[in-house]
């Protein structure tokens, strides 16, 4: 962690030519003013242009801001439904029928910014502050090996003490852990992060011990909002050091980053447009657009009125359209829905095209640790907003909502492959384009899946994913694709390697 | 020449050599990361480690034969200049 005092190290964060080399003839992406006519010009879409639109999605091509303000401005239910079942249907050729989980794991609330939404802001005194030593990280990070995750994304506030060290410390510390299944050790196999902006230099260090994403939320791309949420003497008011950090980590080397942005804030139309003006840089700048996006909706947060009181505060109605239309409009990328949601509308949402969620969360400081000491069944009576970022939605443990999902016929995957076997990047966003990378999305759902049913699922939750597993595999031995070379035969024998102990095997 | 141009050459004529599509993947920690190729790979379940830093990823097992040693150890010596 950084010598520097809080001011000082304040003071040589922000790297201007780190900024201005993105801009292009000295502006930014976010043409507030081309965003706001754009969806003015498309307020009342035709059908038929609808129509149109779903098919360029459905044949996995990226929307233009035209199409997607477009889409933002249907009114008919009957299109919603075609766009609910299209977005559904994207998710499924590009990603095939599995949902990755994932665990977070906050690591420290100590943060220099103010954020007015935010439990961490600096200002909060009734917020309880606690940055996690390494045995504390390796603990955490064992009570959620216990529950079968295999991914995890760690959080840290902005702050010297949980810098770019300090994190890279956190990512070989969670990568280190093994803790018994009941075949073999279970592990984290893969650890994305999502934390502060950072120089070029500092993301070398991350990129250094193998990160898997990396995950920074512009919250909202609306210029004067973001000022009002984020006051202009703390790091976060820097709007463009934020808005180009994912441009730095891909100079860095780490070309699987991730957006997303925090509804209720401001309008939630402009937010879905500035999520895809991002897309459309890194597209633009590097290639490559983001790994997901992620759009977590305001919850009531720690010492934040705003968190309760906005004016932009987004309807279920509504969170279920965004999605949606975010889905259609940047096809390739993953979509992350978490537990700030609550059960009901996550299994709704989900099924508009989502491809990750968590489960068996905590997101207190030490959290997991205090649960097993617990043992409560009473999660949500036993959250603290007070050593929380937020209140979560949905609190349910991993093997319930696995269960969900196996009951609704979507399999669980736990799968690492891709970043493993060289689908990284520029080669992993072509597979995904052209619908091959969901192959092998359906290959280590299955085998990942395996490993969970043998090693930790609940009696009940095994029952159903047999019979799930069943039908995924004889879909794999209809499937030409897999006939190819002998990649059907690897795939048979991984299988039965998995059935007899063996753990971590993946195409 | 750059290294990834350097690499997608290499990969190519390995990828004749061998008959099978090569990946050269940078290690970092767990992370296997694209850096050049000669094709897509339908069976990326094929590793092999050069050096602390750099792997090849290949559809097909690669022979480890004394010849194919002399190939590999050529490319070590591109890799760590």
């Amino acid at each position: 962690m950084s010598e520097l005092g809080v001011k000082d190290w304040v003071k040589q964060v922000v790297k201007q030519d780190e900024i201005d080399k993105y801009l292009i003839d000295g502006k930014d992406f976010i043409d507030e003013q081309a965003i706001n006519t754009t969806l003015t010009n498309n307020q009342k879409p035709e059908k038929q242009q609808v129509r149109d639109i779903i098919q360029k999605s459905l044949s996995i091509e990226r929307l233009e801001p035209d199409e997607t303000a477009a889409l933002l401005h249907v009114e008919e239910p009957e299109l919603w439904e075609e766009m609910y079942t299209a977005g559904l249907e994207v998710k499924r050729k590009v990603y095939d029928n599995r949902i990755v989980f994932f665990a977070p794991l906050y690591c420290s609330n100590l943060c220099v910014n103010n954020c007015a939404y935010c439990g961490f802001r600096y200002e909060n005194k009734e917020e309880k502050r606690r940055i996690l030593t390494m045995d504390e990280v390796r603990q955490e990070a064992e009570a959620v090996v216990s529950e079968g995750h295999k991914r995890m994304i760690v959080v840290y506030g902005e702050h010297p003490r949980s810098d770019a060290d300090y994190i890279a410390r956190t990512i070989e510390t969670v990568y280190s852990v093994k803790k018994p299944a009941r075949h073999g050790m279970g592990e984290i196999r893969r650890v994305n992060i999502n934390a502060a902006p950072m120089s070029v230099a500092e993301l070398k260090k991350l990129w250094n011990v193998g990160i898997g994403t990396y995950q920074v939320f512009q919250e909202t791309y609306h210029k004067e909002t973001y000022t009002s949420v984020h006051p202009s003497n703390t790091l976060k008011g820097n709007y463009r050091w934020r808005l180009y950090a994912l441009h730095r980590a891909m100079e860095a080397g780490i070309d699987d980053v991730a957006t997303g942005a925090l509804f209720g804030l401001y309008n939630w139309r402009f937010e879905v447009m500035g999520l895809l003006h991002h897309a459309i840089d890194l597209e633009r700048q590097f290639g490559i657009g983001p790994h997901t996006i992620s759009f977590p909706r305001m919850t009531p947060a720690s010492g934040s009125a705003l968190s309760i009181g906005s004016d932009y505060l987004v309807s279920d109605a509504d969170f279920k359209k965004l999605v949606t239309v975010l889905r259609l409009s940047v096809p390739y990328t993953g979509l992350i829905i978490t537990a700030r949601e609550n059960a009901p509308l996550k299994k709704e949402v989900i099924q508009v095209g989502c491809t990750q969620t968590d489960a068996s969360t905590k997101i207190g400081i030490g959290g997991y640790t205090e649960a097993l000491k617990e043992l409560s069944h009473l999660e949500r009576q036993n959250q603290e907003i007070d050593k929380q970022q937020f209140i979560l939605g949905d609190t349910r443990r991993l093997d319930d909502v696995v269960r969900e999902l196996a009951e609704m016929g979507m399999i669980t995957s736990f799968c690492t492959a891709g970043y493993r076997c060289g689908r990284t990047g520029e080669k992993i966003m072509g597979l995904l384009k052209s619908c091959t990378e969901g192959k092998f999305c359906k290959l280590n759902a299955v085998l990942t899946f395996r490993e969970y049913l043998d090693d930790y699922a609940s009696p009940e939750t095994k029952a159903i994913g047999e019979k799930l597993i069943e039908q995924e595999l004889a879909q794999i031995r209809e499937i030409p694709f897999f006939q190819k070379g002998s990649l059907l035969e690897t795939f048979e024998k991984m299988y039965q390697d998995i059935i007899k102990g063996k753990r971590d095997v993946y195409i | 020449m750059q290294l990834n141009s350097k690499l997608t050459k290499i990969a190519k004529e390995l990828s004749t050599h061998f008959d099978t599509e090569i990946y050269f993947c940078e290690i970092k920690g767990k992370r296997w990361s694209f850096v050049a190729g000669s094709g897509d790979i339908v069976n990326g379940s094929n590793r092999f480690q050069l050096n602390e830093k750099w792997g090849i990823i290949s559809d097909r097992e690669l022979s480890q034969r004394n010849d194919n040693q002399l190939i590999f150890n050529m490319i070590r010596g591109i890799l760590s200049d």
